[in-house]
């Protein structure tokens, strides 16, 4: 494998790293907040490809189309919040888990009958169709995109975070819900903007992503799960955590897939060298899960709780 | 929990005539004539549904074992099922379709596989077991979809399926094979909850610390529990490989375990027999809403929040005023 | 006479702050040593880093001359520590007689606990040991109601109970009496109960209650901010100015 395409990979990877970073702050920082997993959050993602798709459909605007698709997730994330989910926040975890993943299962079908199953596609203006080069490679300008707009959230997320008010509130519900809570401060309504926040980050990335994959019923289950494993390895309720622990699962799963199975075949008979390939290129991410578990069973940056 | 099977000093009988016990006699002696039915009314489809029925009746009372009694809350159980069905798959795949040979196959290779997801699992508690037992779930999914000699996502066919002499696909004994298993595991559990690895293994759900405190670790047990629990799962993706003569990822998919854990919910987690009636209510009402429309999830999905939100001690656990367990 | 326990320099720290201050207590065989000391002093702290539950930073813990600090809480108590909770934490669904079985069966002569087929309340060996343990609490009559439907008072007798069970050498009894009025179902009945245990047992015991204090314990140790300031029997408790001062100035201590 050559210099190039590896590079070329690994930028993939970085790109894969930030898609996941934009879902897993979303969820991290809902459930370090407010105790709340939610498996709808790659539902969030799917809406927010299909607002965008849709909006690009009537107005040709790939601007207004992302727009759409960040804004009508926010907008989703509001409703869900003030029309329901704020039921389940003080529930047990497992509650939560089956009642998001009945929504999950709801939207899924919902878009299948609005929308179809065949899977829709966006394309991209000219002007973002080019190539650039970086470090001598050339690379497609959009993704090139994708990992800047994804850097420039995770600085607001982190100036938000360490310099405003609003960030200072959210710090300290994650050590301690209730003492907040007790201060005085409306928890009903940080609690909506949170959630909203972390809906628009994902519906963002779905709007994103919507040019380079397909935009299909379902879309949303599989990232779902790669960002569980992002949270779980970063540590639960940490946006450091979640950054890192994005960008290093971005870069194994791809180089896992692509750079393995080149190494194999190199070595190994061919059929053996696909198996195995095929067999550890999807396992990687969760063997490191797995390691870094049984080394750190609270992930990479726990947020210590009082 | 149904504390009148587990509770019971000297000199207080278990009344054998309590109406839980009842209930539950009646509903396997019915089960029991569902081949009979089914030959008379010459409709195959009824034992081939029901056969269904008692595959994930029996899985989700292996669920139960570790979810409702253990309190650990595996959102990863239906990769057993498909580890037992793709036993049996891969062993026909290679000509060897003993009967007995795939059962021991299916057994051990649970186990072998379980132990050592139950030790990396149990390191973590809360929300994080929650998503690394899914998380390890997935890798098993991708496992068999990427291995495209045993059939990648399309899955395997079983042209040859496990041999038990002349009752080899035969329909009838199949179903009968599950319910003796359903039956027997039912009477095992009950006598495992109410003995001292049980009162441990309950105590742990509740008040892990506790039972430190009473100079028990709780892991050795735990991980026994889910073991065993996943066991019970390899059964049934043993026999739901005979059923359908077919092993596909599709019956580890995360979504197929959320489905289990619903069912052990809907039945009653922590009662004995609730998974059972969970399970057989789950699946007839999927059935039904297939009946009635293409798009019969739009009503699935909300179906399982209220339940979630409204029907937490579950049907069986309504009726025989079960306490929460959790 | 060598102490049953042993602590010595025990030290905690929570960031910058000294929870435990280098801490040296012992309990000799049969006594009892009361610790006393305002709220927040790092009583509780201090119960829980002999138990194994918090880690400590520094000092070291012995049990009857042996070493304990490699071990971890279930195996502590293995060794022979037994310990009550200030809040109580007897498991609410199970009966009086299923919380104690599981108490016993955790004591080092029963083994482990992988037996599957007896029910545990039907097994001899742990019931009659329960049983004896709920009749010296005067539980017998509630032997087989669930934890959740007892009074206060009798859920820390069933507290007590269940640290009794594991036949330990040393009690750890975190504020026994806290939440009780006096009288006959209340802290009279405690303080009875633990003057029938004085002898059998070391037992630390950490109380508010000064009456108690005073008419059980043979030692005192006086907890402020997680330094101990003194120890010593009930007069020079009350005689010392150190004490005084640190229980806000000059109230008076009952004779």
């Amino acid at each position: 494998m050559s210099p190039q395409l590896l590079f070329m990979q690994a930028l993939n990877g970085l790109q894969y790293g930030i898609l996941l970073f934009l879902l897993a702050a979303g969820l991290t920082l809902v459930f370090g907040i407010m105790s709340f997993i939610n498996l709808a959050h790659g539902a969030l993602y799917m809406m927010g490809a299909y607002f965008a798709a849709a909006a690009f459909r009537h107005t040709d605007s790939f601007v207004l189309a992302i727009l759409a698709g960040l804004a009508g997730a926010m907008l989703l994330g509001v409703v869900l919040d003030r029309c329901g989910f704020s039921r389940l926040y003080p529930r047990a975890h497992l509650d939560q888990v089956l009642a998001t993943f009945g929504l999950m299962l709801f939207c899924n079908e919902a878009v299948r009958m609005i929308w179809g199953s065949a899977p829709i596609f966006m394309s991209l203006p000219d002007a973002l169709s080019r190539t650039v080069i970086v470090l001598g490679t050339p690379y497609p300008l959009y993704r090139m995109l994708i990992i800047g707009v994804g850097l420039l959230v995770a600085l607001g997320l982190y100036l938000l975070i360490e310099r405003t008010r609003i960030g200072m509130l959210i710090r300290a519900g994650a050590s301690n819900r209730g003492m907040v809570s007790a201060l005085g401060v409306n928890i009903g309504w940080l609690n909506t903007f949170i959630f909203a926040l972390g809906a628009g980050l994902a519906g963002l990335g779905g709007a994103m992503v919507g040019p380079i994959l397909s935009v299909q019923p379902g879309m949303g289950d599989s990232i779902l799960i790669m960002t569980l494993v992002v949270i779980v390895i970063g540590g639960i309720g940490s946006i450091r955590g979640a950054f890192l622990g994005a960008l290093v699962v971005g870069l194994v799963d791809t180089l896992g897939r692509t750079v393995v199975p080149a190494l194999l075949s190199q070595s190994l008979a061919q059929e053996l060298a696909s198996t195995l390939g095929a067999a550890i290129s999807s396992l990687a991410v969760y063997v490191l899960m797995v390691i870094v578990l049984a080394l750190k069973p609270e992930g990479l940056f726990p947020v210590k709780k009082r | 929990m149904d504390t009148s099977i587990a509770q019971a000093g000297p000199g207080r009988r278990f009344p054998a005539a309590s109406w839980p016990v009842c209930l539950t006699v009646a509903l396997f002696l019915l089960l029991a004539l569902v081949p009979v039915y089914s030959a008379l009314a010459d409709s195959p489809y009824v034992l081939l549904q029901f056969s269904r029925i008692l595959v994930f009746a029996l899985a989700a009372v292996g669920l139960n074992l570790a979810l409702g009694y253990g309190g650990l809350v595996s959102f990863g159980h239906a990769m057993y099922i498909g580890i037992g069905a793709y036993c049996v798959a891969v062993a026909s795949h290679y000509g060897a379709d003993s009967g007995v040979l795939h059962l021991v196959l299916v057994l051990a290779v649970t186990a072998l596989v379980a132990a050592p997801v139950g030790l990396v699992a149990l390191r973590t508690r809360g929300i994080a077991f929650i998503m690394i037992t899914l998380a390890l779930a997935q890798m098993f999914y991708f496992l068999a979809v990427g291995l495209k000699q045993y059939g990648g996502d399309e899955g395997l066919p079983i042209r040859q399926l496990s041999h038990f002499g002349a009752l080899t696909g035969n329909h009838a004994a199949l179903y009968l094979a599950l319910l003796a298993c359903l039956g027997g595991s039912l009477l095992l559990l009950r006598r495992v909850i109410a003995s001292r690895f049980g009162l441990i293994l309950r105590a742990s759900s509740m008040d892990a610390r506790r039972v430190r405190a009473v100079g028990t670790t709780p892991l050795g047990y735990q991980l026994l529990a889910y073991v065993l629990s996943a066991e019970l799962c390899g059964l049934a993706g043993f026999f739901l490989a005979n059923l359908t003569a077919f092993a596909s990822p599709a019956y580890m998919a995360w979504t197929a375990s959320g489905e289990l854990i619903i069912m052990v919910l809907l039945g009653g987690a922590g009662t004995l027999v609730g998974p059972v009636v969970g399970a057989a209510g789950f699946l007839l009402l999927e059935d039904v809403l297939k009946g009635l429309t293409d798009h019969w999830m739009i009503v699935m999905g909300p179906v399982i929040v209220l339940i979630v939100l409204f029907l937490r001690n579950g049907l069986w656990g309504m009726m025989s005023h079960s306490r929460e367990d959790h | 006479m060598q102490p049953l326990l042993s602590i010595r320099g025990l030290v905690k720290r929570y960031g910058g702050l000294l929870v435990t201050d280098h801490v040296d207590l012992d309990i000799r065989p049969g006594e009892i040593h009361a610790v006393i000391g305002p709220n927040g002093a790092g009583k509780t702290t201090l119960i829980s880093q002999v138990m194994g539950e918090i880690p400590s930073d520094e000092g070291t813990i012995s049990l009857g001359g042996r070493s304990i600090d490699a071990l971890g809480m279930a195996q502590r108590v293995r060794a022979g520590i037994g310990r009550s909770y200030q809040i109580t934490s007897v498991i609410q669904q199970f009966t009086v007689l299923e919380n104690v079985v599981l108490a016993v069966q955790g004591g080092h002569a029963h083994g482990h606990g992988f037996r599957f087929w007896t029910p545990a309340v039907r097994t001899p060996g742990l019931v009659d040991e329960a049983d004896e343990l709920i009749r010296l609490m005067g539980l017998s009559a509630r032997r087989d109601t669930p934890a959740m439907s007892l009074s206060y008072g009798q859920q820390r007798q069933l507290e007590i109970a269940m640290a009794l069970a594991g036949k330990p050498q040393v009690l750890l009894l975190d504020e026994p009496m806290a939440g009780m009025g006096h009288g006959d179902t209340g802290s009279d009945m405690m303080v009875e109960l633990l003057r029938r245990l004085k002898g059998r047992y070391g037992i630390l015991l950490i109380e508010h209650d000064m009456d108690a204090v005073f008419s059980l314990a043979d030692r005192i140790s006086v907890l402020f901010y997680g330094k101990v300031i003194c120890c010593g029997d009930a007069d020079a408790i009350r005689r010392s100015p150190e004490v005084r001062e640190a229980y806000l100035g000059d109230e008076e201590v009952a004779a």
